[in-house]
């Protein structure tokens, strides 16, 4: 149970890692597409 | 002090340890992951970036991505001709199959790699012109080809780019960029300038610590191979998809979606406002030249081709004749103008039709063809200059 526990922590300390990686990468997107106008 | 309350539910399942080893591993795994893969080409049977697979579509490959696209043609010895600028020469509107630098590659045969860099809205000398110049780096034989417009009082852009300026800021923090006295005394100058835009300091801090972090790089390739999560009008109703399975234009647009009634005015003027580029001064002391000198850095200049682009007779017949006089007059100005710099210059589109544009500077399918005509000897000629065809 306490490994059990153990693992389970782990996999989610794991997942909010990868989300907070993640997010740095989304955080620098615009918030809408480039408006391209010929020119 | 007696603690009545048992352990909560987080205190239950979750071991702080374990818990806070996961975060900081998995977060160290993700940026060690970026910078495998950022070396690594993930565009196989890369044509060009078209409109899924670039920023239209919220997708920005790094400087890192665009670098290993251009290395992994390098291994073959052939001269490498790396097309820049904008939609002119990013073919937009036309098909994969019509697009103007196929043509290009086809007439220049293999002894050439023509790699379509160019973007539309870029200006002449951003995205496309920096692959060319860090590729230069790490190999001797490329030829850089970009546009500009007529007339010697236009500028081609800033040094560190004018539409997408993450893609310098993301090769100057990853240590791609070598040093160039005219362009990093401008990016000094525009440091200085942009010290109040807070954009700008915010565009610069999120390139430092990406340097370190490699989420563009991790996130773009994963959005590209595996899974995108990025919603956008473009992709809306498959926006999961990956973006390598977006495949390029395969239909030109319709002649029908030709020379619109409602562009007609905006095209027309867009043709009159270029007529008052015209320099009278010293061509080398023209706002253009002297933009040329600190957005290309001296070494790209000799290899570089700039192609001064007419515009579409349908509009320019329609000027008065002192105007189509002065219009014309630019073109001389404008390729001496450049050819001070050291870049190589030559008209682009001179004697074409109206039926060879579907605008006033877009190219149709038939105008692609004379494009990739008239620019095949200039490129093989510059790749003799250069010494790149020693060996025959």
């Amino acid at each position: 149970m306490k490994i059990a526990r153990v693992i389970g922590s782990f996999v989610l300390g794991c997942g909010l890692g990868v989300v907070f990686h993640y997010a740095l990468y989304r955080m620098s997107l615009p918030l809408e597409p480039f408006v391209y106008v010929n020119f | 002090m007696n603690d009545l309350q048992g352990p909560g539910l987080f205190e239950r399942v979750l071991s702080p340890f374990p818990f806070i080893c996961g975060v900081v591993l998995s977060f160290l795994a993700c940026c060690v992951l970026g910078r495998m893969v950022s070396n690594i080409n993930c565009h196989q049977d890369f044509a060009r970036f078209h409109n899924h697979i670039n920023f239209l579509s919220l997708h920005y490959p790094t400087a890192k991505q665009t670098l290993a696209i251009a290395r992994e043609h390098m291994n073959n010895g052939q001269i490498l001709v790396i097309v820049g600028g904008n939609s002119v020469l990013h073919g937009s509107y036309l098909s994969d199959q019509q697009v103007w630098t196929k043509h290009l590659q086809l007439l220049l045969g293999d002894r050439y790699c023509v790699l379509n860099f160019a973007l539309p809205g870029m200006s002449p000398t951003e995205f496309g012109a920096l692959v060319a110049d860090l590729i230069c780096r790490q190999y001797e034989r490329v030829i850089f080809v970009t546009y500009s417009w007529p007339g010697a009082t236009g500028v081609v852009g800033e040094a560190d780019g004018r539409t997408l300026r993450y893609f310098y800021w993301d090769a100057y923090h990853k240590g791609l960029i070598d040093p160039d006295a005219a362009r990093d005394a401008r990016i000094e100058l525009l440091t200085k300038w942009r010290a109040k835009d807070a954009n700008h300091r915010e565009l610069v801090l999120r390139s430092r610590i990406d340097s370190y972090l490699y989420c563009q790089d991790l996130w773009t390739t994963f959005s590209y191979s595996c899974r995108s999560t990025i919603w956008t009008p473009m992709t809306s109703s498959t926006f999961t998809r990956p973006r390598k399975q977006y495949q390029d234009l395969k239909v030109s647009i319709p002649a029908q979606y030709h020379y619109l009634p409602e562009n007609e005015q905006a095209g027309m003027q867009l043709v009159r406002n270029s007529v008052s580029r015209h320099w009278t001064g010293d061509p080398a002391a023209s706002p253009l030249a002297e933009s040329i000198r600190y957005c290309l850095p001296t070494h790209l200049r000799p290899r570089s081709l700039v192609l001064i682009a007419h515009h579409s007779p349908r509009f320019v017949h329609r000027l008065t004749a002192s105007e189509q006089q002065a219009y014309h007059a630019m073109f001389p100005e404008t390729i001496e103008a450049v050819a001070s710099t050291g870049c190589q210059a030559c008209e682009l589109g001179r004697g074409y039709t109206e039926l060879d544009y579907i605008d006033q500077v877009h190219s149709s399918s038939d105008g692609a063809v004379k494009m990739a005509a008239e620019v095949t000897p200039r490129v093989q000629e510059l790749a003799r200059q250069l010494g790149y065809l020693n060996e025959e």
